[in-house]
């Protein structure tokens, strides 16, 4: 019998192979010398991304490679993607050395299962085929649900991870049946077949496809933080180490909204009469439920759980004004993702960096952090303002554009209602700020050293800021990567 | 020149960033040090432009983008320089004169404990203005525009804890702030115009005559008025004096050389779009002469010795304007560039007055201090000599080269307003430097013990006094001629109307014309000084000073209180706004507030409801899943 293998072109998986040689060489190392002193295991891991990050660095300018089949596309959009995943994860590493380190948890196994979820995520943006895309959705959210529960001595941690472990799995359940449902009437699993079938609407089988839409948006939805589906979130967010939360806030999120984005825009587009009003809904109740619930939080880890769902919404305001004449709201969820990374993770690593100094995330912690620690206190103060949106961070122009993207659309009024839910988001990030820089400190800090720690946060910082100068070249990338003038 | 032109504005930004870092920890003289380095890398740099750009025969400005900030559409703007002639010139007088002020300094800020502040300052004012005279488009020198009036606000607020500063510093950046209001309304309406906002392409197209004439008026009187806030000209000058709250050396630097001639390098800059707009430029020239004559005649009479230094510099401005406006671009940068050496000669010799008898500004009391402080007083006279106008100092050539074109063109009563501003500006400075240095003292010798500066300062004021001499001779010879025509000529020269068109004609050099009017002007100013003398130092009886006063008692009450224009603008404009804002404060406390306050607890109360609704079982999260899905099927099978 001869057998025949689909032509395989590996320049399309270069990072992710560095990525997995990385987590099994990690493995391997763990066996060897389980208890390696200084930040061997970190500087390794950060070696496999860093490498990971030249080799999709070299893919950005090529011509798309198509692969496996037809079920793995490196093109632009991938690439994007990749790039806002790798930093999210190089980030991740610099943040959580030092909690690692501080807690005494095992830094190989962590890093290990963070490179599997990185690789999980790749997939799922590189997908052309709905069963690949479901098998990178797998892939990520199974090392997630295992950082959740990372701080196994702390009953939050194991509450959050079980609670995401049992609605992820009905979730992912939901989106292979929409999956399913979608193969059973084009008979494909390929994008751009389902993307022929649907080019008229569906015809017949048209209520068949909407109902496989729906779950698919429903599926997909958890993962992004959508409202309703949203309920793991904030206790998830809350009960995960710190540092994982940054992590999966902005990693986990960014690879979840380019399956989405890739799927509805690349095997939906004929449909997105249909999908956008969907989205439209989801997102209003989205940014209105995560923004408004975040006021009345008092611990700050929380309440920059709501804010998550809050950009969620924002994000998904973006997408919803998707068109196949008009293109730009894509490139606008795909610009957010990119600048989210820095502004989020900073917040959430200075949160993380505070709880290894013996503080906590409550505001009654955050009192007077100005006086104790002024640094801290700066760039918390310029992420949230980014998050807010602030003009002289780069957050100023995730609203812009995507404000523009609902102008454009004729969706104006939906812009304005973001523009006002953003204002009142800035309830309670300058509250925040104000506690910090107005309060008397109520509660001593230790200070331990925490290198890699402040690397990390300075690149956020230093991306916050200076991304609001530079930002052109995110933004051209991005409209390239959704097909705007090419 | 590409590869090192960036270095000269990043030079004084990273001298910024060190000593507002960590200056706190820097010593004193140790951010100083910083400062004057990085300042004396952007004058060698300078130096090296100019002469390349001197090689170069002037026909090509070197014009590119370093960076494409924002490409929305249409709208395209980058981070670019342009670099000609011009920009040269502007490029030494800003890095000299910048670099003069930070060695002074050192001496005079010595012991203020928020030295390490000043040091940064400087810098950042030193950059902000590099980059404005480098910008390559309209929104870049609009950014930067409002940058160097920032650092001006920082630096006159100083001492921020004397109210006087503080209110000063606020003044100042109001009154700027309507001068830059119509500057932005400007750069809209020039965009929306010529649909875009870099130079090259603006000046090439205003000269063709396809853009309407209104439209171009518009404009260039919109910029104008930017030019009006920045270069304290009348109506808007009144801040200048009171920016004198400032530490000196920064009067010399913002409020004498550098950032107040920025409003007449705007003009010069966007000489192609005022050649096509002739009505503006009858305003500036009108503007000009008027300004030249109220600073002028209000400086005759004022006591404290900056404020004399400050009206001069708001008349000397208004020179340069009245210059710009009958189109001797040229002569009005000549003007800028000689006025830049002596005015700051002028500050920084008061501010070694002021060093020297510890802090007193009130010239009533002061007197015979020359014999205290000879270098400050020889130093002093000499920028004195320069800006009253006698030959052969700096201020001679430039000033008589004005007036000179004035007469040749045909204005005559500019000419003969221009000239009455000059006799006027020889009596105040002869009367400042009597009243300060000659007779005898009139302070308690007890109490004050003058005492002359340290080197760091008298080494500044010497170098200032040799440029103030020197530069009219090498620049300004033969007048209307000079190598300064030669050299800014190209920038000048691709229009044809009025102007310097005309000049070509006539020519310069030694006519029996422009000879009669060189000593017309010397004259007129030695007259001025004579007249300053018999009354000050002569102190003849039937000229006393007090007497005449009294005899010209409305006219004197005039002059000394500025023609009233604080309290004009004080009871037209500040009091009715702060009326209007108590009404809003009122109104925005009751309704507003009320109607905000009742949407905030609102949310409040919405917030908390929702909070409830996460239980924290997970067979509730996941029913909430079913229903968020069945309700999208709904809507999608029923709407």
């Amino acid at each position: 019998m001869q057998v025949k293998f689909p032509d395989v072109n590996l320049l399309a998986l270069w990072p992710v192979i560095a990525l997995v040689v990385t987590a099994l060489v990690l493995l391997v190392v763990v066996v060897v010398r389980p208890r390696l002193e200084g930040a061997f295991y970190a500087l390794l891991t950060l070696a496999g991304l860093a490498v990971a990050l030249v080799l999709t660095l070299i893919q950005a300018g090529s011509t798309p490679i198509s692969t496996f089949a037809g079920t793995w596309r490196t093109d632009d959009f991938a690439v994007f993607f990749t790039l806002v995943i790798l930093a999210a994860s190089i980030l991740a590493v610099f943040l959580s050395e030092d909690w690692l380190r501080l807690h005494n948890v095992g830094q190989p196994e962590f890093y290990t299962v963070l490179l599997c979820g990185t690789v999980g995520m790749i997939t799922s943006v590189s997908a052309t085929d709905v069963m690949t895309l479901f098998l990178g959705i797998e892939l990520m959210s199974v090392p997630t649900y295992l950082l959740t529960g990372f701080a196994k001595h702390e009953r939050t941690s194991n509450e959050g991870a079980m609670k995401y472990f049992l609605l992820g799995a009905f979730s992912s359940a939901i989106l292979l049946y929409g999956l399913v449902w979608a193969f059973g009437v084009t008979g494909s699993t390929n994008m751009d077949a389902i993307a022929r079938f649907v080019a008229n609407g569906g015809g017949e089988s048209r209520p068949a496809i909407l109902l496989a839409l729906l779950l698919i948006i429903t599926g997909l939805g958890f993962k992004v933080a959508a409202v309703p589906f949203h309920m793991w979130t904030p206790d998830a967010y809350q009960g995960a180490p710190t540092v994982v939360t940054a992590f999966m806030s902005v990693a986990g999120k960014a690879a979840a909204f380019g399956a989405l984005v890739r799927l509805l825009t690349q095997a939906f587009p004929g449909l997105s009469g249909d999908w956008g009003p969907v989205l439209v809904v989801l997102s209003v109740i989205t940014m209105l439920l995560g923004n408004i619930v975040a006021i009345v939080q008092n611990d700050v880890k929380r309440m920059l759980a709501y804010s998550a769902i809050g950009h969620t919404g924002f994000m998904l305001v973006g997408l919803s004004t998707w068109s196949p004449s008009n293109r730009f709201g894509a490139a606008s969820v795909l610009f957010y993702a990119f600048m989210y990374v820095f502004m989020n993770m900073g917040a959430f690593g200075i949160l993380a960096w505070l709880e290894n100094h013996g503080g906590g995330t409550t505001l009654d912690h955050l009192d007077g952090l100005w006086s104790k620690a002024p640094a801290a206190a700066t760039s918390l103060a310029v992420f949230l303002l980014g998050l807010m949106g602030f003009p002289l961070t780069a957050g100023l122009w995730t609203k812009v554009f995507v404000f523009q993207a609902t102008a454009q659309a004729g969706y104006t009024w939906l812009g304005v209602l973001m523009l006002l839910i953003s204002a009142v988001a800035a309830v309670f990030y300058l509250r925040v700020v104000v506690r910090m820089f107005m309060f008397e400190p109520k509660l001593a800090i230790a200070s331990p050293s925490q290198p890699l720690m402040v690397i990390g946060l300075a690149v956020a910082l230093i991306g916050t800021v200076g991304l609001f100068v530079l930002f052109t070249p995110v933004l051209e990338f991005a409209e390239r990567a959704v097909g705007i003038g090419a | 020149m590409e590869d090192y032109i960036w270095v000269i504005p990043l030079a004084p930004l990273v001298a910024f960033l060190i000593n507002f870092l960590f200056g706190k920890r820097l010593s004193g003289n140790g951010t100083a040090i910083i400062g004057i380095i990085s300042v004396l890398i952007s004058l060698v740099l300078s130096i090296l432009v100019f002469t390349q750009v001197l090689g170069a025969g002037g026909e090509e400005a070197l014009n590119f983008d370093l960076y494409e900030w924002i490409a929305s559409g249409d709208f395209r703007v980058g981070i670019g320089f342009y670099v000609d002639r011009l920009a040269a010139i502007m490029l030494l007088v800003v890095t000299s004169v910048s670099l003069l002020v930070h060695i002074y300094s050192i001496g005079y800020m010595h012991g203020d404990p928020g030295q390490y502040r000043f040091f940064a300052y400087l810098p950042l004012f030193t950059f902000s203005m590099l980059m404005l005279v480098l910008s390559n488009n309209f929104l870049e020198l609009y950014v930067f525009w409002e940058a160097v009036g920032l650092c001006s606000y920082l630096l006159i607020g100083f001492w921020y804890y004397k109210k006087s500063a503080s209110d000063a510093a606020m003044k100042a950046f109001i009154v700027n702030r309507v001068g830059d209001f119509g500057f932005g309304l400007g750069v809209i309406l020039l965009f929306l115009t010529f649909g875009t906002l870099a130079y090259e392409p603006i000046f090439e197209r205003a000269g063709e005559g396809e853009i309407a004439g209104s439209a171009l008026t518009l404009i260039t009187l919109l910029l104008f008025t930017g030019s009006m806030g920045k270069s304290a000209q009348w109506p808007l000058h009144t801040w200048l004096p009171d920016a004198m709250e400032g530490p000196t050396p920064v009067s010399a630097l913002i409020h004498a050389a550098t950032m107040v001639t920025a409003g007449v390098y705007l003009v010069a800059r966007a000489n192609p779009l005022y050649d096509a707009a002739p009505g503006t430029l009858t305003v500036v020239a009108v503007i000009g002469v008027v300004t030249a004559l109220i600073g002028a005649t209000i400086g005759l009479v004022q006591n404290d010795i900056k404020r004399v230094m400050a009206y001069s510099t708001i008349s000397q401005l208004g020179f340069m304007f009245f210059a710009l406006g009958i189109g001797a671009y040229v002569s009005a940068i000549f003007h800028l560039f000689t006025h830049a050496f002596f005015k700051a000669l002028l500050f920084l010799g008061a501010g070694s007055v002021m060093h020297g008898v510890g802090g007193e500004t009130d010239m009533r009391r002061m007197g015979g201090l020359r014999k205290y402080m000879p270098q400050t007083f020889w130093t002093l006279t000499i920028g004195s000599l320069a800006l009253a106008g006698v030959p052969p100092l700096a201020g001679f050539w430039s000033k008589d080269e004005i007036l000179g074109l004035a007469f040749v063109e045909g204005h005559y009563v500019i000419w003969a307003l221009g000239t009455l501003a000059s006799f006027f500006t020889a009596f105040y400075i002869t009367r400042l430097i009597a009243l300060t240095f000659l007779g005898e003292p009139r302070f308690d010798t007890h109490q004050i013990h003058p005492h002359e500066s340290p080197a760091t300062m008298t080494v500044p004021l010497w170098i200032l006094a040799i440029l103030s001499i020197v530069t009219g001779l090498a620049l300004g010879i033969p007048p209307e001629a000079g190598p300064i025509h030669s050299f800014l000529e190209p920038v000048f020269a691709h229009h044809e109307v009025g102007g310097v068109a005309g000049e070509a004609q006539h020519a310069g050099g030694f006519t029996p014309m422009t000879i009669a009017l060189m000593l017309t002007a010397t004259a007129v100013s030695l007259l001025g000084i004579a007249l300053a003398y018999l009354m000050y130092v002569r102190r003849l009886p039937a000229l006393d000073p007090q007497v005449l006063a009294g005899r010209f008692a409305g006219v004197y009450k005039m002059l000394y209180n500025k023609y009233y224009f604080d309290e004009i603008y004080n009871a037209l404009i500040v009091r009715p706004s702060r009326a209007l804002g108590d009404g809003l404060w009122r109104f925005d406390a009751r309704v507003v507030d009320g109607a905000v306050n009742g949407v905030a607890e609102g949310v409040s109360d919405t917030s908390g409801a929702l909070r409830r609704a996460q239980t924290g079982f997970v067979g509730n999260y996941a029913l909430a899943i079913g229903v968020g899905l069945v309700g999208l099927l709904a809507a999608i099978a029923f709407l």
